[in-house]
C-alpha cells in the first residue's frame, strides 16, 4: 500500500535543526492496522504527515501503491489525497463554519460528482457512525465524541484506501475512545481499509496488527 | 460555483460583523462614486422620453467661428444657416431646431422662473414626446406665428390645478398663449428637448434671415436619420453645406460641432472637433478614472482579505488535506469575493441612486444642464452591465493576491497551528 524508503524530515529554524524522522523504512500491506508509538516529540505526527502527503520529506523516497510521490505536481498530490487518503486528528479538525453534513462532504466535493449523490453518500456515512440526525448541526454543537465520529464520517466518506490517525482518541474519554476505535476496527475488517494510527495507550495498540516504535525520529523494535 | 458554500459565505459575514462593515463599506463607497459618474453620462447620452431615440439623431448644438484676427466665437447655429441651407437638404419629418429661453411668471405674488424653448413644427415630428392632452402646434401655426404653446405635465398642474389645460391661455413674457398640447415632464438631462413650455420658434425675436453668415447664433439642430436619408449621407451633405459657406465667408472660417451622435456631443463638449480624440478615449478616460478611484479601496479590501484569509489557515489546511487543489481553493476565495463585492456593488448602486435623487442640484452640475432639479432618474440596463464590470474589475484587483498567497500553504504547518 504504501512505502517509506529511507525517509529523513529535518526542521532548520533560525535557532536549531531538529531531525524529526531519521531514515524511516517501513512496508505497509493493503489492509493492515497498524499503530505508531513512542513518547512525545519523537516524529510520530510528522510521519504521519509525510505519509499522508501533507508535509514533504527532506530525505528519502515514498510510495504510494507503488508510485513515487518526489516531485509530484500539487494537482496530482490532491488528487492522491483526495482518492486515497483519509485522515483523521486529536483535535478532530472539523471547518467550524460548516454544518456536519458539509464537512463530512468535503472529500467528494473536489470529486467530479453531482451535489445530490455527494449528500447522499455523507448521510450515509453520518449514518453508519451514527450521528444522521445531527447533519445539520455545526461542530460547536457537538460533544468531543461526536466530533471525532464526524471526523471519522469525513474521512471514510470518499472510501480511502488507507487511513491516517493521528491519535484519533487522545482528546477523548475511555468510553468515547472505545467507540472510536471499534469503528476504526470495523473499518479495518470489513471494508479492508489499511489504517495506520498513532497512539499512547497501549489497550489501543494491543488491538492493532503491528506496532512500529519511534524513539527520537528513529525506528526501535 | 460549487467550491462557494453560501450556508458558510452568510455565517462568516455575520460572524466578523466588523470586517463585513469595513469591507462593504469599502466597496460601496467607490462604487457609489463611480456609479453616479456613470449615471450622470448614460442618463446623458441615453436619455428616456423624447429623446429615446437617438442612436438615429445626429445633433449639431454649436458653431465656432475663427476670426482672421485669431479670435474664436462659440454658439449657437444661427437660423439662416438652418433655413437657406439645412432646410433644403433635409428628408421630411427629420429636421428639428429649437432654442432655449426663459420666462418669469408670477403666480400667488410670486416670481418663478420657466425654462422655454422655441421649436420648429417638425421638432415634434423628430422627437417622441408623449401627449397628456391635446397635440403639438403644426406648420401653419409656425409660419403665421400663432400664439401657441406645448406645457410639460407638471407645469400644467401649477398653472391649472385639476382643470383641463386645453383651449386655456396664459402669459409668457407679457404676451399671451393658447395651450394646444399637454406633454408628459421631460427630464432636464434632455438637454435637446428639456423645457416646461414650447413656443413656435417664430415667436422668438430672430435676427432676419439674410445671407451673412459670420456670425453664430441661438439654435440647436436635430437631424433624424432615415432609410433614405442615412447618418452618413447627412454627415456628408453637411460637410459640403460647411464647406459652401466658408466660400462666401471669405476671411472668417465657420466651423460646425457636428452633426454628431449624443456621445460625442455630451463627451466633446465645448472642444474643438478636432481637438476632440474620440468616443473611445473618453471611454477610456472614464474607465481611467474609475480605476483611480477604486485603486485604493481595493488595496484597501486586500488587506482586509488578508487577515481573513490568515484566520481560515486552518480550514484552507483541512481543505487541502482532503483534496483539494490550489486552484479549487483559490476558486473558493475568488468566488467568494466576488460576491462580496456584487452585495457592496449593489449597496453602491442604491446609495448612488440615494444620493442622485437627494441631492440633484450638486450631482447634476454640468454646462448644459439648466435646471438640476428637474432631472429625472432613469434605470437603463447598462447601468446594471457597468456595475457587473466594476464589481468584477475590484474583486479581482482586491481577491488575487489573497488567493495567490493560498498557494504558498503548507497542510502540515497550518495543522499545527501555523498560518498561512
Ligand atoms: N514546524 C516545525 N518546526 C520545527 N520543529 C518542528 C516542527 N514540527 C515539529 N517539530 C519538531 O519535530 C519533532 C517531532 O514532532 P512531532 O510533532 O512529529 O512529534 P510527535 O511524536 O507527534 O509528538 P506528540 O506525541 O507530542 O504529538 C519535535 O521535536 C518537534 O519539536
Ligand atoms: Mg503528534
Amino acid at each position: 500500500m504504501i512505502e517509506l524508503e529511507n525517509i529523513s524530515k529535518l526542521y532548520r529554524t533560525k535557532t536549531i535543526e531538529t531531525l524529526a524522522l531519521d531514515s524511516i523504512n517501513l512496508k505497509i500491506q493493503k489492509g493492515e492496522f497498524l499503530s505508531v508509538m513512542g513518547p512525545s516529540g519523537c516524529g510520530k505526527s510528522t510521519l504521519l504527515n509525510v505519509m499522508g502527503l501533507l508535509d514533504n520529506p527532506t530525505g528519502g523516497r515514498l510510495f504510494l501503491d507503488g508510485t513515487p510521490i518526489n516531485g509530484k505536481s500539487d494537482k496530482s498530490l490532491a488528487m492522491m489525497r483526495n482518492h486515497k487518503l483519509g485522515f483523521v486528528f486529536q483535535n478532530f479538525h472539523l471547518i467550524p463554519s460548516l454544518n456536519v453534513l458539509d464537512n463530512v462532504e468535503l472529500p467528494l466535493l473536489y470529486r467530479n460528482m453531482p451535489a445530490k449523490k455527494r449528500k447522499m453518500r455523507a448521510q450515509e456515512v453520518l449514518e453508519q457512525v451514527g450521528l444522521k440526525h445531527r447533519s445539520g448541526h455545526f461542530p460547536s454543537e457537538l460533544s468531543g465524541g461526536q466530533c471525532q465520529r464526524v471526523a471519522v464520517a469525513r474521512a471514510i466518506a470518499g472510501k480511502p484506501e488507507l487511513l491516517l490517525a493521528d491519535e484519533p482518541t487522545g482528546n477523548l474519554d475511555s468510553k468515547m475512545g472505545e467507540e472510536v476505535m471499534l469503528l476504526l476496527r470495523s473499518l479495518n475488517s470489513e471494508l479492508g481499509t489499511t489504517i495506520v494510527m498513532v497512539t499512547h495507550d497501549r489497550s489501543l495498540s494491543s488491538q492493532t496488527g503491528r506496532i512500529v516504535h519511534l524513539f527520537d525520529g528513529r525506528q526501535v523494535n | 460555483m460549487k467550491y462557494l458554500n453560501l450556508q458558510q459565505f452568510w455565517e462568516q459575514l455575520r460572524k466578523n460583523r466588523f470586517f463585513t462593515f469595513l469591507s462593504l463599506f469599502g466597496i460601496s463607497i467607490p462604487v457609489m462614486v463611480i456609479m453616479i459618474m456613470v449615471l450622470k453620462v448614460e442618463m446623458s447620452i441615453k436619455p428616456s422620453g423624447p429623446e429615446k431615440n437617438n442612436d438615429e439623431m445626429l445633433f449639431i448644438q454649436q458653431v465656432k467661428i475663427n476670426g482672421k484676427d485669431g479670435t474664436e466665437a462659440w454658439g449657437g447655429v444661427p437660423l439662416n444657416i438652418i433655413e437657406n441651407h439645412f432646410r433644403p437638404l433635409a428628408a421630411p419629418n427629420s429636421l428639428a431646431f429649437s432654442s432655449t429661453g426663459s420666462a418669469t411668471f408670477f403666480k400667488n405674488n410670486r416670481a418663478r422662473d420657466l425654462s422655454l424653448r422655441y421649436t420648429n413644427a417638425d421638432f415634434w415630428k423628430v422627437f417622441d414626446f408623449r401627449f397628456l392632452h391635446g397635440h403639438a402646434f403644426n406648420e401653419k401655426d409656425v409660419e403665421e406665428q400663432h400664439n401657441v404653446a406645448v406645457v410639460s405635465g407638471s407645469l400644467a398642474r401649477k398653472l391649472f390645478g385639476k382643470k383641463d389645460a386645453l383651449g386655456t391661455t396664459m402669459d409668457v413674457n407679457g404676451e399671451v398663449y393658447r395651450i394646444t398640447g399637454v406633454v408628459e415632464d421631460v427630464s432636464s438631462l434632455s438637454r435637446n428637448t428639456y423645457a416646461q413650455i414650447w413656443l413656435p420658434y417664430t415667436r422668438r425675436n430672430n435676427s432676419p434671415v439674410n445671407a451673412d453668415y459670420s456670425h453664430t447664433g441661438a439654435y440647436g439642430v436635430t437631424f433624424r436619420s432615415t432609410e433614405t436619408w442615412t447618418g452618413e449621407q447627412i454627415q456628408q451633405q453637411v460637410r459640403q453645406v460647411n464647406e459652401r459657406l466658408n466660400n462666401l465667408n471669405g476671411d472668417q472660417e465657420l466651423i460646425f460641432a457636428g452633426p454628431a451622435p449624443a456621445a460625442e456631443i455630451y463627451f466633446r463638449g465645448y472642444r474643438d472637433p478636432e481637438a476632440y480624440g474620440g468616443l473611445w478615449m473618453s471611454y477610456l478616460g472614464m474607465a481611467g478614472k474609475a480605476l483611480l478611484i477604486l485603486f485604493l479601496p481595493a488595496l484597501n479590501l486586500v488587506s482586509i482579505n488578508m487577515t481573513r484569509i490568515q484566520e481560515r489557515s486552518q480550514e484552507i489546511a483541512i481543505r487541502k488535506a482532503f483534496g483539494a487543489t490550489r486552484k479549487n481553493l483559490a476558486l473558493q476565495v475568488m468566488t467568494e469575493n466576488i460576491l462580496l463585492t456584487f452585495l457592496g456593488g449593489v449597496m453602491g448602486l442604491i446609495m448612488a441612486y440615494a444620493v442622485a435623487t437627494g441631492f440633484k442640484e450638486q450631482v447634476f452640475t454640468a454646462w448644459f444642464i439648466n435646471n438640476p432639479s428637474e432631472v429625472s432618474l432613469q434605470l437603463n440596463y447598462g447601468v446594471f452591465f457597468i456595475l457587473i464590470g466594476v464589481s468584477l474589475i475590484f474583486s479581482v484587483l482586491s481577491g488575487l493576491i489573497p488567493a495567490m498567497r493560498i498557494s504558498r500553504l503548507q497542510p502540515a504547518y497550518v495543522m499545527k497551528g501555523g498560518v498561512l
